[in-house]
């Protein structure tokens, strides 16, 4: 029973050639759209996971501060794993070797400007914008603290870029399932017509609705699957041409491709939606 | 084997299209009904295979009741009544044989089951020579004449016969007649639908006259 549904539903492809291309096509376009989004949100994430786990604070003290206290004092807060303390004077030598040749310049000034700092260094599990933005308050009210930095615009734009693509990619995600759906559903509709006499003849020589369906059911899950198919080369190609124009102008910055378990779910959600799209056309038009 | 009682179907209230029709049709019998155009022969027809749902009354065929029938059994109880219509209904890009087989298909038959009696219906219904031939390629008569042996592939305890000969000339029309003959002796109820009386005159079989929606004679002719 499974290869009549099989061989009907790959006749009903070929008698319909140049619909089933089309509709798989558009599909694939869809489902491609929807791949560059979910590689530039990855490719975001495992930016933002990078830089998370390299955080750390440095905090700059007022002249004359204790810093054993105030390590001490910072020691005992949840988030902070290790602190590493920089006086002025390693401060200064520090800064210089970064000068190289222009280094006397500071000889000029005579007095040591820079201030000595702590750099903490936090738990694996706070490194996170939510953690580090009130262990930073925290910190500025302490005495003998002089500024707090840790690249807080950098963080809190990243995180809320994330947090913006997240619900758009939520939103264009159900738009384009739906848009697939609906192209696989009227594809079918159109096959449905074609043949609505042999269909005439089925359920009067008593075909079960199971068995009109099934040959429509693997149509549209074929060309679910194909349109997926077709969308991951499409990435790859797109993604090849973006990945080659990012690197000449950032070298040593690699973007992420989809993992191939990725692939296979946009794969398989292609056929599901194929799927669907088919059923929800079969039925209206079994229930006529 | 089909039991009507006190039948209604209102297409539109003002002209019913069958009132208060009670019929029983033994096993094994053969009947015409006849009528004039819109007298309801092909209600009563639709009636029978579920095409449509009655307004009122009850229907037993082959111990189904079709009030209480539900709508996916419906193609099981379709499986049992072989139903032939005057535009013959068949599929033009299937050659006769696989008209054939494709009916058979259908309802599920193995493939072995299928060779075995394909041939035989095409013997029953003279078209063994014709079984690579495409349907707009054979006469009106031939071409009922493939639609009877896809009603009957499956074996129905019923056919039923919707104008069967209302394309055909004379010749045919008899030869139609006579294979319903052949498939009768063997056991199945026929109940064939005609408004052409040389088809039952002399028959010797129960003929039914319907006459706007309600019976208005029956006897034997």
């Amino acid at each position: 029973m499974i290869s009549y549904h099989l061989r009907e539903g790959l006749r009903n492809i070929s008698r319909n050639k140049l619909l089933a291309i089309t509709a798989t096509f558009i599909i694939s376009i869809s489902m491609m759209i929807f791949g560059i989004f979910l590689i530039l949100f990855l490719n975001l994430n495992h930016l933002h996971q990078s830089w998370a786990e390299r955080v750390q604070i440095t905090v700059y003290l007022k002249e004359g501060a204790y810093e054993s206290n105030l390590i001490e004092i910072i020691g005992k807060e949840k988030e902070v794993a290790e602190i590493f303390y920089t006086s002025k004077e390693k401060a200064l030598i520090e800064f210089k070797k970064e000068l190289g040749r222009d280094k006397d310049i500071l000889d000029s000034i005579g007095n040591n400007p820079l201030p000595s700092s702590l750099d903490i260094i936090l738990k694996k599990e706070h490194r996170t914008s939510e953690s580090v933005e009130p262990l930073v308050r925290t910190l500025k009210r302490f005495q003998g603290v002089e500024e707090v930095h840790y690249g807080e615009n950098w963080v809190r734009d990243l995180t809320a870029l994330l947090k913006g693509l997240k619900i758009t990619g939520l939103l264009l995600g159900s738009l384009l399932a739906f848009g697939v759906a609906f192209i696989i559903s009227n594809t079918i509709k159109l096959t449905l017509y074609a043949r609505q006499e042999e269909i005439e003849i089925m359920k009067l020589i008593g075909a079960t609705r199971g068995f009109i369906r099934g040959p429509f059911l693997v149509e549209g899950a074929l060309q679910g699957i194909c349109g997926g198919a077709l969308s991951i080369l499409l990435l790859y190609g797109f993604y090849h041409i973006v990945a080659y124009a990012i690197n000449s102008r950032f070298p040593g910055f690699h973007p992420d491709f989809l993992a191939p378990l990725l692939l296979i779910q946009i794969c398989l959600s292609g056929l599901l939606l194929g799927f669907l799209g088919s059923f929800s056309s079969m039925e209206r038009f079994l229930k006529m | 084997m089909v039991e009507m009682f006190h039948v209604s179907k209102y297409y539109d209230r003002e002209v019913p299209a069958l009132e208060d029709v009670s019929l029983k049709v033994d096993k094994g019998e053969f009947i015409f009904i006849t009528g004039p155009s819109g007298a309801g022969k092909t209600t009563l027809l639709k009636l029978l295979f579920c095409g449509e749902k009655a307004d009122a009354g009850q229907i037993l065929i082959a111990g189904w009741d079709l009030d209480r029938l539900k709508k996916n059994s419906i193609p099981y109880l379709r499986r049992n009544i072989g139903i032939v219509f005057q535009d013959f209904k068949l599929l033009p890009n299937m050659t006769v044989l696989e008209n054939i087989v494709f009916a058979m298909r259908v309802v599920g038959n193995s493939e072995k089951e299928i060779k075995k009696k394909a041939l035989n219906v095409l013997k029953l219904v003279d078209l063994m020579h014709k079984a690579d031939d495409y349907p707009l390629h054979l006469s009106g008569g031939e071409q009922q004449r493939v639609a009877i042996g896809r009603a009957v592939c499956n074996e129905p305890t019923i056919l039923l016969a919707d104008e069967p000969t209302g394309n055909l000339d004379t010749k045919s029309a008899v030869a139609i007649i006579d294979i319903f003959k052949d498939i009768n002796s063997k056991g199945t109820t026929v109940l064939v639908a005609t408004h052409n009386e040389n088809l039952f005159l002399s028959s010797g079989r129960r003929v039914v006259i319907l006459d706007r929606g309600r019976v208005t004679g029956e006897g034997l002719r």
